[in-house]
């Protein structure tokens, strides 16, 4: 009987792998192969555009870009990934400490994206731009008792503060700023009164602290816009309602600037592909994929020729933090750790 | 060569189940050698501030969810398989669905439940009510849906040992002059205690591993100190560490049950049950049982599938479905291809078992769960760098194959592979507790008469063992369908399955979407119900 089954079990092996040789035999053509954790579904239409345009086919592997830097690393130079995109500097930031990847070199894209939008070695470019904000209810908020994210941890805000777990990188690069412009000391402080301040423990993603918001639960939410943008366009009907009822807040806009994280691109260091990697990286940041971004996405777009969609631009103009982004990326561990002191779940 | 190795003493039958074995644990070594790593800075952090906090949360949500999970489903499996019910068989079937719905989908749809501006907000809105406040998003919410979505997990294991129970048991201890509940309390439950014990394990496991629910429900566990070690402090060593000592704590626990439960077993007790005939329940027990039947599926089917169609009905249609074709192949093929490996692999260890017990065998029985004791991805780095390191040593061989660098590497066969290790805790838990009850005589017999092996097993063992293997190949193929970190992480280019997809909505607060392929997710479970239950017809004996 065993041998029976061994018999079954080996026929199983054989057949798989000649089914994956069967898929590899396919002729020489020009491909980049993707490694993202940006799962939109607009990525893959940009991606189907680029292959109309250029032939060159493009292959996708999603998951969570911590694995996939691990998966990189553990493939070293046998990797067959061409070009890493990852939804938080940090991400990149990383990639680079652990010696992933390479400097792109292209006029192009430098043409296309500013340079605080860039690696100063040229090591990665941001595709997108994207703000953590202050929103409020707008039938109990007076925009004008908002200032700045530090202001929310005075005693006039003590339970009526919202925002997501600690666990969610978009907190953690928020953190990871103020260590970067005011040092880890008053960072503390901020995340210890912010903590103070919380109507509830953390739980629920962003859209559920502006439905907080808007239920009465507490005041204000500090959560990306373009999460706003999807509320606003949703299907459902109550959920644009309640969209209707968040006020934006760029906050810091007197002082240091409104935070924001990117997502970005960049070459593997063991890619093989890198002349079709840097013609994508070119398209994504050129004006039409720039436009599908801003539109589909409501993130803002990184090509100063590209106008944001008509929801951000009613939002306002955005003065940014003038920090280098990697920065980011630098602090993150650091702003994990005081989560971690001052409790903020 | 099998020859060779039966003149040393050893049997090819526990040859190939070391080489199984050995598959099954070296990812793991990689896992363990990190154990003896230096200690490193974030791990002392983490200590210093969360951990008694996370493992607290972690044995809170462990310990609700088993004991509710255990009751439930021992309930449910102990009157479906000793009485008689109106529409029993269908019944049966739909309590077994529950399974085919991720809890951390579950936690989105009871969320989208009970947060503000959730259904409830709306329904009561609808008829003039003032909205309620309950609040799910906390651990009483993650135990009740972990609850609601993990107890079929102990319903099927316990059912397959239940149906077997040997009908004397029961009638010497009526005769004895216990009543029902005596017989079944004092008699009944130690007996079945290996059963109850495997599946609470896996319901244990399921909750201990879990990031994607408790992290939208905001309650810190244990595998969130993994994924913020990793994740937060890019301290991929520390994670590993971490999730080595959960596994190495999983396994003492588990061998010391298995040699403490030994003398308790019925290893040679009859094997061929009552021939099915079932009792009348009486009334107060048909009330009871018809009552709790209906509120669970409502609270572990109905609702969620209600919500999880209206949300697909508002899902913006555009691009949803573009592949479809090939996801749903990618899902099924991989689903049958794990399924098969892991109910052999599964037969061929407790055969090991049955046939000749030693320490050894028995350490094997629980090794098999090394895969399922810590979070998937720790599992995956494990399985990429052992396959890593055997494609780099076959490097030369490719070479004149003319085969890619990473030929194995980047091939669906390490999804197979990690997805068969992952899974053959859950199927050797079902096919064990088959194994459980049927002792060596029918086999001797057999053997005595002539039989050879594959006879013996084919016209023997197999038709006893079946309703096991059918509960493990269900428990297999609706957990891969489901799957979702080894997945991700392992799969190669272009390679999506319905929950991937999922995953890929989800993740981005597009839950009207994911909920399109959680209810596909739902479907394709019940086609694999139906099908599996024709199979299982005509074979009670």
């Amino acid at each position: 009987m065993e041998e029976t089954n061994e018999k079954i079990v080996s026929m199983i092996i054989v057949a798989v792998l000649l089914v994956s040789v069967a898929g590899c035999g396919v002729e020489e053509e020009k491909v980049v192969n993707i490694y993202t954790d940006r799962h939109y579904d607009t990525d893959q239409d940009l991606y189907d555009k680029f292959t109309e345009q250029t032939g060159i086919v493009v292959n996708v592997v999603k998951a969570d870009s911590d694995e996939l830097l691990e998966r990189l690393k553990a493939e070293g130079e046998n990797t067959e990934a061409d070009l890493l995109v990852t939804s938080d500097v940090g991400r990149l930031f990383r990639a680079g400490e652990m010696d992933l990847i390479k400097a792109f070199n292209s006029d192009v894209v430098e043409s296309n994206v500013p340079e605080h939008l860039r690696a100063t070695d040229d090591l990665w470019t941001a595709l997108t731009v994207r703000a953590r904000v202050i929103t409020y209810a707008l039938d109990r908020v007076d925009p004008s008792t908002l200032s700045t994210y530090e202001a929310l941890t005075e005693p006039e805000w003590e339970g009526k503060v919202l925002a997501r777990s600690s666990s969610h990188i978009y907190n953690q690069s928020l953190l990871a700023s103020f260590i970067a412009l005011n040092g880890e000391e008053a960072a503390k402080e901020w995340a210890q009164g912010l903590v103070a301040n919380m109507a509830r423990t953390p739980e629920g993603n962003d859209r559920d602290q502006m439905k907080a918001v808007v239920a009465g639960e507490g005041d204000v939410a500090i959560v990306n816009t373009y999460y706003l943008g999807k509320l606003l366009n949703s299907s459902d009907e109550v959920e644009v309602e309640v969209g209707k009822q968040i006020g934006v807040f760029f906050p810091n806009q007197e002082t240091n600037g409104t935070h924001i994280n990117i997502s970005g691109a960049a070459l593997t260091k063991y890619g093989t592909n890198d002349e079709a990697a840097i013609e994508l990286l070119e398209f994504l940041t050129g004006s039409e994929a720039q436009n599908d971004y801003a539109s589909a996405n409501y993130e803002y777009p990184v090509n100063e020729a590209v106008a944001p969609s008509d929801l951000l631009k009613s939002f306002g103009e955005l003065k940014i933090q003038n920090i280098a982004l990697s920065l980011l990326g630098e602090y993150n561990d650091k702003a994990v750790k005081i989560f971690n002191e001052v409790g903020w779940q | 060569m099998f020859a060779r190795f039966k003149e040393r003493g050893l049997s090819p039958l526990f040859v190939i189940v070391t080489l199984i074995i050995v598959a099954i644990v070296l990812p793991s070594v990689f896992i363990f050698i990190r154990l003896f790593h230096p200690v490193t800075e974030s791990w002392l952090h983490i200590k210093e501030y969360v951990l008694a906090d996370y493992i607290h949360n972690s044995l809170v949500l462990v310990a609700g969810v088993s004991v509710i999970t255990g009751i439930l489903g021992t309930f449910f499996a102990w009157s479906l398989s000793k009485y008689q019910w109106r529409f029993g068989l269908l019944l049966e079937s739909l309590l077994f669905l529950p399974m085919a719905i991720p809890p951390y989908i579950a936690g989105y749809v009871y969320g989208g439940i009970f947060t503000p501006f959730g259904t409830l907000d709306r329904i009561l809105n609808q008829v003039g009510k003032e909205p309620i406040r309950v609040d799910i998003l906390s651990k009483g919410g993650a135990i009740f849906v972990f609850s609601l979505f993990l107890t079929p997990d102990v319903f099927l294991v316990t059912k397959v040992f239940f149906e077997k129970l040997p009908k004397n048991i029961e009638e010497s201890s009526r005769l004895l002059g216990r009543n029902q509940s005596a017989t079944f309390f004092r008699v009944i439950l130690p007996m079945s205690r290996g059963a109850l014990v495997g599946g609470i394990v896996l319901v244990m496991l399921e909750v201990l591993n879990d990031y994607g629910l408790v992290r939208y429900f905001g309650i810190p566990t244990f595998s969130t100190a993994i994924y913020q070690t990793w994740f937060g402090m890019s301290d991929v060593d520390g994670a590993v560490r971490l999730a080595a000592s959960l596994m190495s704590i999983v396994i003492i626990i588990l061998l010391m049950e298995q040699f403490f439960r030994g003398r308790g077993r019925l290893s040679q007790a009859r094997a061929i049950s009552d021939g099915g005939i079932k009792k009348r329940a009486s009334k107060v027990y048909k009330v009871v049982f018809y009552v709790l039947t209906f509120v669970y599926l409502s609270l572990a089917l109905i609702l969620p599938i209600t919500q999880l169609v209206w949300w697909s009905s508002i899902a913006k249609q555009t691009n949803v479905m573009r592949r479809f074709g090939s996801i749903l192949f990618n899902t099924i093929s991989v689903g049958v291809i794990v399924t098969i490996l892991v109910v052999v692999c599964g037969i061929l260890i407790g055969n090991l078992n049955r046939l000749n017990p030693s320490i050894l065998s028995k350490i094997y029985a629980r090794i098999v769960i090394l895969g399922y004791s810590v979070p998937a991805s720790i599992i995956a780095i494990g399985v990429l760098v052992t396959f890593i390191s055997v494609d780099r040593s076959l490097s030369g061989l490719y070479g004149i194959l003319d085969l890619k660098n990473l030929f194995l590497t980047s091939s669906k066969f390490i999804l197979i592979f990690a997805l068969t290790i992952r899974f053959m805790a859950i199927g050797f838990n079902s096919i064990e507790s088959g194994f459980s009850k049927m002792g060596k005589k029918h086999y001797e017999a057999s053997k005595l008469l002539g039989r050879d092996e594959w006879y013996t097993f084919r016209y023997v063992d197999f038709p006893i063992l079946k309703p096991a293997i059918i509960s493990a190949a269900i428990f297999a193929f609706v957990d891969v369908l489901k799957e979702l970190p080894l997945t991700l992480i392992l799969r190669p280019f272009n390679f999506d399955t319905l929950a991937t997809r999922v995953f890929t909505y989800a993740g981005d607060e597009m839950i009207h979407e994911a909920s399109v392929y959680s209810l596909i997710i739902i479907g394709v479970s019940i086609v694999a119900l139906i099908l599996l239950s024709f199979i299982r017809k005509g074979t009670r004996i």
